[in-house]
């Protein structure tokens, strides 16, 4: 049985790499327009759960991360892909994945990362009324 | 002359204040008659922020707020963080310490799904098989306190291994509490999914096709109840599970009573895991040798459990500091109530209460 | 002016009766809360209330000094009319029905308030205009959830009056006579036995139309957070309290008189207060009996409960008319049957 790292590699030419020791999933760094295309590549190549869609902050800007995971294989991997801090914006996977309809809210609410293209882009956490993304490291409380 | 009958949608709010909610999951019901048309979840009554109270403790401090996400599991949330942690750090757990884990969190489970198998007794307005299944928890929550010294909000996993021993003759007390908890099973199977309404109330009621599921990450028994057994236990083993000898549950019904099976018969698999891991206890020390200050090298892990609810994943990225720079935790009753939606569609209102306590959801896990 | 005097003794004579009544009514209801709280309290293996009072006994009068002594709520959506009065629609109804219900023979007299040859009728017609109440109330309140508790209300209501009457006519049919009083003394045989079927029909009717588990679908906690009353507190509240637990003991009386043999039993106090004895016995049985039914079942879906009343309920009725008319005509198992 050829793994989905193979599949990814001779079908769409995705280069999966190990991921730093002591986590063992596969991982890959993709420029931020080219994120959503990845994911959904992945899927095609067996990656067909989308088990996490967060993301952190890094080095004055965002990096979003989406943790796909194959379950017959037993692979998962890490996509990374790193967002300027001012004006985040990056495509929406949900009109595609629709599991990541909350969880891509959740970004939203929390850093303020604009999915575009995401059908109802509102505050999910939070309050409507909410300002500020609590999950940002500049985030002061605002009472 | 004809006259049509002008009829209107109603508007329901089910929740946040709704006694069958499980908590403030709020939802907002467009009712044709008492047929669900439209239904838009509300969540975020019960956050807390945990996620940022993470990123201003230390590593040690963060555990004891573990506990309070999905509240009757908390043995559960503690431990995908502690083993993140000790991944990081290449700590080696003791043997016994990963026994003394496993029990806990089987014991824990079944604290968990008997609220859970309960609740939806009572949803359906049954509220005697809600009461028999917490007389048995006190008993689970007793049995948990006196390891760890409380009955819900443990602090009891530690990086390296687990608080405390077990207390003098704790095993034999297990061993009649589990005893005494087989006999009771068939009981609550008479009370509740052998009951005829109880069928006719969740029987093809609230489908959740196995594509659907599969597209919104739905896991636990969510996913089970629709006929795909993947469970965390045997696809990841984690500390001595692929030691132990249970079957995943799977219902390929689809509906809430599948679901509610799932729960029921795991019950008994997680006695059976229990029965196993007793006599095999070994003896030795529960704690690593651990630093004093904990700090894990610079780097990101993920790590996984089967929660009750379903992949209870934490995700911790350390940057070489005593506190952790980003903590994300992958709550299954977040991703299991994107199902909802779905599962509330063209049922009638008191059906949608049966299929909502069938998914089970926890708002402070879903919430954090 | 003279002739004023008997007919003032006769009026006050009825309305120290009538308040007597009241009073048997009120500490009945009273009674039953405590007696179901304990009694489920019992089935759950916990104790019920056991703060007020020696053994929790003075709980129910603590519940009706708290409920007599709050705010008086309207809310802003309500129908102030209607809301005011809904309560007390709902309420009298269940008083009235008290008149036709025969507690026993004492001392030679007929222990019964209105002793009418519709007795049955009565009751039945009386019990359904609190209905009028609880739909009043459910709509007035200007709630969607009581709305929709009383727009269930009225569909239970009707479905299930139908196969009530039809197994009281069966009972009618054997007794030959519409008396409550005649009907609970003529029986040779507790008439559960020839009228099984009936009494079935009748029992699940009973429920379905004093909203007990499984058929508590105008209240319907889980769905409806509290159905028609959800907007109401206070005396307001009590009325609605009171109505459903004095049809409870009503509908146990109804029963026991219809089906169990009314007051008859073997005799061992004086005066024929056995026969009273008796009576209340055997309702509060069936009080305990419904009880305990109610708290062991999931509740229906409101399109089952329909299924049942005109698939299930409906038919059996008629069967159980055709079998009564095979007694009656037949003259030696009538002869078993009735006295």
């Amino acid at each position: 049985m050829s793994t989905s790292k193979d599949i990814a590699k001779q079908k769409f030419g995705i280069d999966l790499s190990p991921m730093p020791a002591p986590e063992t999933a596969l991982m890959i760094n993709v420029d931020s327009a080219k994120a959503v295309e990845t994911c959904l590549k992945l899927r095609e190549s067996g990656f067909s759960i989308l088990t996490m869609l967060t993301a952190k902050c890094k080095d004055n800007g965002f990096e979003m991360v989406y943790m796909l995971d194959n379950w017959e294989t037993r692979e998962r991997v890490f996509v990374f892909a790193s967002l300027p801090a001012q004006d985040p914006k990056i495509k929406s996977l949900t009109p595609d994945w629709e599991a990541a309809d909350w969880l891509e809210r959740e970004v939203y609410d929390m850093f303020g990362i604009v999915f575009e293209g995401h059908p109802n882009l509102q505050r999910i956490i939070t309050p409507e009324n909410f300002t500020g993304h609590p999950l940002r490291k500049d985030f002061t409380d605002t009472d | 002359m004809e006259e049509k009958i002008r009829t209107d949608l109603l508007e329901v709010n089910f929740g946040p204040q709704h006694p069958a909610t499980h908590g403030v999951f709020r939802a907002v019901l467009t009712l044709d008659g008492e047929i669900v048309v439209g239904c838009k979840p509300v969540l975020g009554y019960l956050h807390r922020g945990i996620e940022k109270i993470a990123e201003r403790l230390t590593y040690q401090q963060f555990i004891p707020y573990l506990d309070r996400l999905d509240y009757v599991s908390g043995f559960l949330n503690e431990y995908p963080y502690v083993r993140a942690i000790e991944k990081l750090m290449g700590i080696e757990v003791p043997i016994r310490a990963q026994y003394i884990r496993v029990l806990m969190m089987e014991l824990n489970r079944i604290a968990a799904h008997l609220v859970n198998v309960g609740a939806q007794g009572l949803d359906l307005a049954s509220m005697t098989p809600m009461v028999y299944c917490l007389r048995e928890r006190e008993y689970i929550l007793e049995l948990m306190a006196e390891v760890s010294g409380s009955r819900m909000t443990f602090n009891y996993f530690r990086f390296g291994g687990v608080k405390f021993d077990l207390p003098e003759g704790y095993l034999s007390k297990l061993d009649r509490f589990i005893h005494y908890f087989k006999d009771r099973l068939p009981e609550y199977a008479s009370m509740l999914h052998r009951n005829e309404i109880f069928q006719a109330r969740t029987k093809n009621i609230g489908i959740l096709k196995p594509e659907t599921a599969l597209k919104l990450s739905c896991t636990g028994p969510t996913l089970r109840g629709c006929g795909i057994a993947r469970d965390l236990r045997k696809d990841e083993p984690y500390e001595i599970y692929p030691t132990l000898d249970f079957d995943v549950i799977s219902e390929n019904t689809c509906d809430s009573y599948g679901r509610f099976l799932v729960r029921f018969k795991e019950i008994e698999q997680s006695v059976r895991i229990i029965e196993q891991t007793m006599p095999n206890l070994p003896e030795g020390p529960v704690m690593a040798k651990v630093p004093k200050v904990i700090k894990p090298p610079a780097g990101e892990i993920y790590c996984r459990v089967e929660a009750p609810i379903g992949e209870f994943g934490v995700y911790v990225v350390s940057d070489g500091s005593p506190k952790p720079y980003r903590v994300k935790l992958r709550s299954p009753s977040f991703s299991n109530l994107m199902s909802f939606p779905h599962i509330a569609q063209n049922i009638s209102m008191p059906d949608v209460v049966a299929a909502f306590a069938s998914l089970a959801p926890t708002m402070g896990d879903s919430d954090r | 002016m003279e002739n004023f005097v008997p007919y003032l003794i006769v009026a006050l004579i009825q309305v120290a009766i009538s308040l007597g009544i009241f009073g048997f009514v009120m500490v009945n209801a009273l009674l039953l809360t405590l007696a179901e709280r304990k009694l489920l309290g019992w089935m759950h293996q916990r104790l019920g209330p056991m703060e007020v009072g020696p053994w929790g006994l003075f709980q129910p009068f603590a519940d009706m000094i708290k409920l007599l002594t709050k705010g008086d709520v309207i809310p802003k959506a309500a129908d102030k009319f209607f809301y005011s009065y809904s309560a007390l629609i709902a309420f009298t109804p269940s008083f009235i029905t008290f008149a036709f219900i025969p507690f026993g023979l004492v001392g030679g007299i007929k222990l019964v308030a209105a002793d009418t040859e519709i007795g049955v009728l009565m009751i039945s017609a009386v019990m359904a205009l609190s209905v009028i109440g609880i739909i009043l109330g459910g709509w007035s309140s200007g709630n969607k959830f009581s709305l929709l508790g009383a727009v269930r209300t009225a569909a239970q209501e009707i479905s299930y009056e139908i196969p009530k009457t039809l197994a009281i006519i069966a009972v009618v049919m054997l007794a030959g006579s519409m008396n409550v009083y005649h009907i609970s003394s003529i029986q040779r045989v507790w008439f559960i036995a020839p009228q099984f079927i009936g009494f079935l029909v009748f029992f699940v009717s009973s429920l379905a139309e004093i909203f007990r588990i499984p058929f508590d679908l105008a209240e319907g906690e889980s769905e409806l957070v509290a159905g028609y009353n959800v907007e109401f507190s206070g005396i307001r509240f009590a009325f609605f309290f009171f109505a459903e637990y004095t049809y409870l003991f009503v509908t146990s009386a109804v029963i026991t008189a219809l089906y169990l043999g009314g007051g008859s039993g073997p005799e061992f106090l004086p005066w024929g207060l056995s026969s009273l004895f008796w009576f209340l016995l055997k309702s509060f049985a069936m009080v305990g009996f419904i009880l305990w039914f109610s708290r062991s079942l999931p509740r229906v879906r409101a399109d089952q409960l329909m299924n049942m009343a005109w698939k299930i309920m409906l038919p059996l009725s008629l069967v159980n008319i055709i079998w009564t008319a095979f007694i009656v005509l037949n003259e030696n198992l009538l002869k078993i049957v009735v006295k």
